[in-house]
């Protein structure tokens, strides 16, 4: 069954691609990140040796995932962090707004986390009655504006300092117009920094869990990320399930491609490993620590050994800043919470690929993705894999929306192509009309012009390979 | 001597940080009377200093620098440290590879210093500098500690088009003041 309402990443790449200010502003910030990247592996022997070994640290970790969740959830637990499990992003939702009522929250201030984004956690906290502020300056850019981030690592990248100088004079209070970056930067810290004080509860993302000792670590540049887990009074951290890894050693090489590859630092300015609440008798700290784990999905392309590479995604970016078409169009083109290519086979997986066939299908397949990949995903393979998936209902498969993507012109497409090759006598005749009048078609022509919108119309041979073979005689030299 | 000093302050200065050198304690603590009197410490608002003390200053020590620099403080708290200009603590290793310093800082007063106030001062002892991060981890164990800090210069970021801003929730500024004789002074 076809499924309606779709979401049109071609229509919106299209309008992007009009928007000549969004086209540089993304340009040169990912040139510039392109290079920084390139900076940090000068011996292309010594990223492949680094990335082998980040593939591997993933693929096991992924292969012994329950196991590992386990074992982490034991060891947290024995540290005094409380683990809570969601199977969706209702479920995760209800947990945290559960948590922070308990507490008598009213304001969570937020360190960046894609897992939140994906559960649209500060709409549906607003809704109840919290406040969630965004408090790493990207994030607190676009949240001003009610906007999603554009790139998962620079979530205010499409937006250039002109821009955002305008919107800073216009949402917050006081506020002098500036260009100046420093000054723009000032501005959010003063802002922020109140509310860090006053909030009753801070949130992080978590970038690996580590299985042996019930660690979270996080990584972060502007510091936002550690005040957020242990200025305000309760620590609250969520993750999605694909982030455990078993063993400390493991999380030293991760680290360094991730940073590397993300941003083109040797490390980020902090690195901080949680392990568990304040102890006995001190007076600041977070009292608790929550840790909602998110499947949203995961365990369904768990279950497929293929589509399992997905998970090992370590969220970098890289694919993105290299991906020709997101260089072009941007963040916001794709309508999803992960954009670029990770987003293209991610989307899908967690939300039919039926519903987000246009994804799938939104890629010239160059391989730039998988050839940056830290932990070489296979994105093209898998866009081919979903491809398939989203017309066909393959029996062993366990694809979210299997064969919905297919739409009844596709169908009888198919059905009248068939018909056709199976009968010679209606080949032949369909061959003679497509040489004698396959010229005359109009390129405007409806169905047609889907083929002919960015490219030239094919033009059939005046006779076919048949008739040639008849009038000519082959040759067998 | 420790070999690894040159290729940590290299790396270090590369991210903003401000790398000293003292063979003593003593020269060490003068540097940094000279410092919190430089920066304008003093008991007025805003103007204070919170030192999350650590073996490196004995009890009686902290008595005197108490007298010697007004608004200086050894009782951590978080409005204490918010309100502060300068925070002090004592690291634990230092990674030359990168220019990093950790800390054990399951005592959430050296996490308030370091993070709070826009300058942070970084004691560190020269013979606590290691090669890479996985001799970090070998003697830092987070499954005995609570929380463990990786700082690698001051706080950062490059969310407005890329341009590079010093300071943004976190220091603005961070002195790393590396220190030949540290072991035998706090044994």
């Amino acid at each position: 069954m076809h499924v309606e309402n779709e979401v049109i990443f071609r229509d919106a790449a299209a309008k992007a691609l009009l928007d000549p200010q969004l086209r540089a502003n993304f340009r040169r910030a990912m040139d510039g990140l392109i290079s920084k990247r390139l900076a940090q592996f000068p011996d292309p022997r010594d990223l492949q040796d680094l990335r082998d070994l980040s593939t591997a640290i993933r693929s096991r970790s992924l292969l012994n995932l329950p196991e590992l969740l386990e074992q982490f959830e034991a060891k947290a637990t024995e540290n005094g962090i409380q683990v809570h499990w969601a199977e969706t992003c209702e479920e995760a939702n209800e947990l945290i707004l559960g948590i922070l009522r308990s507490k008598g929250a009213r304001t969570l201030v937020k360190g960046k986390s894609m897992v939140s984004e994906e559960m649209h956690l500060n709409d549906f906290l607003e809704r109840h009655g919290i406040e969630a502020l965004e408090s790493d300056l990207g994030e607190y850019i676009i949240q001003l504006d009610g906007e999603t981030p554009s790139h998962i690592i620079m979530p205010a990248i499409h937006k250039n300092k002109d821009q955002i100088a305008r919107q800073f004079s216009q949402k917050i209070k006081d506020a002098k117009y500036t260009e100046d970056v420093d000054e723009l930067t000032a501005m959010a810290r003063k802002v922020l920094r109140q509310k860090f004080l006053e909030a009753d509860a801070g949130l992080s993302g978590v970038n690996f869990a580590v299985a042996e000792t019930g660690t979270l670590c996080l990584v972060e540049n502007e510091g936002n990320g550690r005040m957020s887990t242990h200025v305000p009074p309760l620590h609250i951290a969520v993750m999605g399930l694909e982030k455990v890894v078993a063993r400390l050693e493991e999380v030293a090489p991760l680290y360094a491609i991730l940073t590397r590859s993300a941003t083109g630092q040797a490390v980020s300015t902090y690195f901080n490993l949680i392990t568990a609440p304040r102890g006995a008798g001190e007076m600041d700290g977070p009292q608790e620590v929550h840790l909602v784990i998110l499947d949203n999905g995961r365990s369904r392309i768990y279950a497929d050994p293929q589509l399992r590479a997905t998970l090992r995604c370590i969220r970098c970016g890289a694919c993105m800043n290299h991906c020709p078409v997101y260089t072009r169009v941007g963040g916001h083109a794709y309508e999803a919470v992960y954009p670029g290519p990770i987003g293209k086979i991610l989307t899908p997986q967690m939300e039919g690929v039926g519903v987000r066939h246009d994804l799938i299908h939104g890629s010239s397949l160059c391989g730039a993705c998988a050839e940056v990949c830290p932990v070489e995903i296979p994105i093209p393979e898998i866009l081919v894999r979903l491809r398939r998936e989203a017309t066909h209902e393959d029996a062993g498969s366990n694809v979210a929306g299997k064969g919905t993507g297919r739409t009844a012109i596709e169908d009888w497409t198919w059905r009248i192509w068939a018909l056709v090759l199976k009968r010679p006598a209606l080949y032949r005749v369909a061959i003679w009309f497509a040489t004698r009048f396959g010229k005359a078609l109009p390129a405007g022509a409806p169905l047609i012009r889907n083929w002919t919108r960015s490219r030239t119309k094919p033009v059939p041979a005046h006779r076919s390979l048949q008739e040639r073979m008849r009038a000519e005689g082959g040759r067998h030299d | 001597m420790n070999s690894h000093f040159e290729a940590f302050k290299t790396r270090a200065e590369a991210v903003s940080a401000e790398v000293h050198r003292f063979t003593g304690k003593e020269e060490a603590l003068a540097f940094i009377l000279a410092f919190l009197k430089e920066a304008g410490v003093s008991d007025a608002p805003e103007c204070g200093a919170v030192w999350s003390a650590g073996p490196f200053l004995e009890g009686a020590r902290s008595e005197e620098l108490r007298a010697k620099v007004p608004g200086l403080t050894f009782e951590v708290t978080r409005e204490g440290s918010a309100a502060a200009k300068v925070g002090i603590s004592q690291m634990d290793w230092a990674i030359a590879g990168t220019g990093t310093l950790v800390q054990d800082a399951t005592g959430v007063e050296k996490r308030l210093v370091s993070t709070l106030p826009p300058i942070h001062v970084a004691l560190i002892g020269a013979d606590r500098i290691l090669e890479d991060m996985g001799g970090v981890l070998e003697r830092l164990r987070p499954d005995q500690l609570n929380y463990i800090s990786f700082i690698t210069g001051p706080s950062r970021t490059a969310d407005i088009e890329r341009v590079l801003t010093i300071g943004v929730h976190g220091p603005g500024r961070l002195i790393i003041v590396v220190v030949d004789a540290f072991e035998e002074v706090t044994a």
